[in-house]
């Protein structure tokens, strides 16, 4: 009964131990075999851009609108925003999402679809896998060696391109209304970068100041990514600690 | 464990001490035969041992959950002074070290300590899970931290055979459900097969309360899944109905009388007490037809089918005396499939007709199974039963007076006519067992 019972508790500590290194294996993954790129980052909310010591990112190519003749953009018009009294200087504007094409018919809907039905079925594209497409242009940064644009979204990788694998957050018109231009909210795991404790606050002030950051992103041939490292003001903000 | 005698509650064990205490005086035993009827239970000496056993259990696996906490919070501090590949190692070195003691002592035979072991060296590894997450940026789909987590303290419990571990599991399943369903709208079968595991250890360490609390999981899975991934929130209730019902069937399985059959009996009863009252409203009806496509309706139709095939079926096995005693259940559990089917029939045309017909079918069948519970607690002499019939219609009639008048000084009557039939209930039963017994049962 003893050894059954202690070679049973080997057999758990073996299996927690192989899960913990399938974790690490799978981080690694891409950093041993993918290419290293460039995002240009934005903090995701000015009032909370620290949660803990880990800086919660955003990217200008997680915000898409899909180009469709069938779904046109909309006039909208910027709300006043509130103020709350004096607090941090505001963020510098956001640049309008990108336009990319869809590739596929992953989100289209079918013609005889009403209005209710097309709302489910985009809907239920939340959590499904999409791709982004990615294409290499000059950087006129000198602290990056070149950028990405991004030119098209699909449910699957696209040879030719810098594919980046990503959950579909949210889907559908802007506005929540049922017509307009469609938009994309896509996750790609790479919104985290822990910071040692109290050690945040360069990142936030060269963002606050208008200074470009990159994060350093590692990407495998399948698109998945895994965030290295942040370029804040050309300088490694990890590595040269 | 230790004794091969029955095991016995303590409060029971005192009961018997004196029943047979009695007997003897009485004639009925002798002493020989009383020694020996005690002889049969655990003695107040193992019962002791036990308990002490329990509490240092406890005790032990705060302190380690404390240990564990501590550990999160000094390795989460993120200090500059830890390089990440020594924060690694020492979560893994944890990790190995606690099973490796865990192994060590059950080779001593020490069963307890190999298994305390084993459970601090589950929660390092549950902190170890986040800590890598931490250490390397990991962002990606995050109840699956939990899941994983869970996953590994389910197949060590499995595997050791051990409840406080399956304690352990259990917990993290019923944060991971909650979190995977909020945020996210794919539906999540794996918890069907992590469910089967559960209820499978719940039986193989015996433990009730693991069994209660895989059966409260379901009921917030069934929920979660119906509302978010199915997208059909106003099916909800008709299907904890039917998942109330089919505890109910699932409690005969258990030995009559016996804590299993009681736990899976009163979840069962409280699935169906608070889903009905839900479904007597209109308005769950009326915002009620779902846009679900077929793959949707598919696994509703799929699940309400299974769970009314289960409970039929197990009342049918049971015989007929058992199907006519519950047969309120049964009632409530082919209304709720009802009312599934009307909802994916629906025409527009039915309109305010099909609300008002539903919710005045379901405020009739509250009312029934309220004075089914009255007369049953009447019938079998429990008062844990009556009462609950008294409280439930009470419930029902306030929250429909509430919803259809609830004017302030009408609300206040009512109220004050509650506290009195309360207390005639409380009257009723206290002259009830002042009654000779043969009286009550004849």
């Amino acid at each position: 009964m003893g050894e059954r019972r202690a070679l049973a508790a080997g057999a758990a500590g073996v299996l927690c131990l192989t899960v913990l290194t399938w974790m690490l294996v799978s981080h690694a993954w891409p950093v041993w075999t993918g290419e290293t790129i460039y995002l240009r980052a934005r903090p995701v909310d000015p009032r909370d851009l620290f949660r803990g010591d880990y800086v919660v990112l955003g990217y200008d190519i997680d915000r898409l609108v899909l180009a469709d003749p069938a779904f046109p953009a909309r006039e909208v018009v910027p709300e006043d925003e509130a103020v709350d009294g004096p607090g941090p200087p505001p963020l510098p504007p956001q640049p309008p999402p990108p336009v990319v094409r869809p590739i596929g018919d992953w989100w289209r809907p079918a013609e005889e679809e009403s209005g209710d039905m097309q709302y489910l079925r985009w809907r239920r594209l939340r959590d499904q896998r999409l791709y982004l497409q990615l294409e290499r242009q000059p950087s006129d940064d000198p602290a990056v060696p070149f950028l990405l644009r991004p030119v098209s979204v699909a449910d699957a990788p696209q040879p030719g391109f810098v594919n980046l694998q990503g959950r579909c957050r949210t889907f559908g018109p802007d506005g929540g209304g049922r017509q307009g231009a469609l938009h994309l909210h896509l996750d790609f795991g790479i919104d985290a970068l822990f910071v040692p404790e109290r050690t945040g606050l360069p990142i936030e002030e060269a963002i606050r100041a208008g200074k470009p950051v990159y994060a350093v992103v590692a990407v495998a041939a399948s698109g998945k990514a895994r965030v290295t490292d942040l370029l804040v003001d050309g300088k490694a903000f990890l590595a040269s600690r | 464990m230790g004794s091969s005698r029955r095991s016995i509650l303590p409060s029971r064990r005192r009961w018997l001490e004196e029943e047979i205490s009695l007997w003897e005086k009485e004639g009925e035993v002798t002493s020989a035969q009383a020694a020996a009827i005690l002889g049969l239970y655990e003695s107040e000496g193992d019962l002791a041992g036990k308990r002490g056993r329990r509490m240092f259990l406890a005790l032990v696996s705060l302190a380690l959950v404390m240990f564990a906490v501590g550990l999160l919070l000094l390795i989460g501090y993120n200090w500059d002074e830890i390089p990440r590949a020594a924060k690694v190692a020492t979560l893994f070195v944890g990790v190995a070290a606690a099973f490796a003691g865990s192994v060590v002592e059950y080779r001593r035979g020490r069963q307890l300590a190999g298994e305390l072991w084993a459970f601090g060296g589950v929660l390092i590894y549950g902190n170890a899970i986040w800590l890598l997450a931490q250490a390397f940026h990991i962002e990606a789909h995050y109840p699956d931290g939990v899941l994983w987590w869970g996953i590994g303290a389910l197949a060590a419990a499995h595997l050791l055979v051990s409840r406080a571990i399956g304690a352990q599991a259990i917990v993290l399943v019923l944060v991971w459900v909650p979190m995977e369903s909020a945020a996210f709208a794919a539906p999540n079968y794996l918890f069907l097969p992590i469910a089967a595991a559960l209820i499978l250890l719940a039986r193989r360490t015996a433990s009730d309360a693991l069994a209660g609390l895989t059966a409260a999981a379901l009921g917030l899975w069934l929920l979660l899944t119906t509302g978010s991934a199915w997208d059909a929130w106003p099916l909800a209730p008709a299907l904890l109905l039917l998942l109330g019902c089919a505890y109910q069937a699932a409690s005969l399985l258990g030995k009559a009388g016996s804590t299993t059959a009681r736990i899976w009996d009163g979840m069962g009863l409280l699935g169906v007490l608070g889903s009905l009252i839900a479904l007597t409203f209109e308005d769950v009806h009326r915002s009620g037809h779902p846009g679900s496509t077929d793959p949707e309706w598919t696994a509703i139709f799929a699940v309400s089918g299974l769970l009314l095939a289960w409970t039929w079926g197990l009342f049918l096995r049971e015989g007929a005396a058992e199907t006519i005693r519950r047969w309120p259940v049964l009632l409530a559990a082919t209304i709720a499939f009802g009312s599934i089917v009307s909802a994916r029939l629906y025409q527009p045309g039915w309109a305010s007709t099909y609300e008002v017909v539903l919710a005045l079918l379901f405020s009739a069948l509250t009312v029934t199974v309220g004075l089914w519970l009255l007369r049953a607690g009447v019938r079998l002499d429990e008062a844990p039963r009556f009462f609950a019939g008294v409280v439930y219609l009470l419930v029902f009639v306030l929250v429909r007076w509430i919803d259809l008048i609830g004017d302030l000084l009408s609300s206040s009557a009512l109220f004050l006519i509650a506290g009195v039939v309360l207390a005639a209930a409380a009257h009723f039963w206290r002259r009830r067992h002042a009654v000779a017994p043969e009286v009550r049962h004849g």
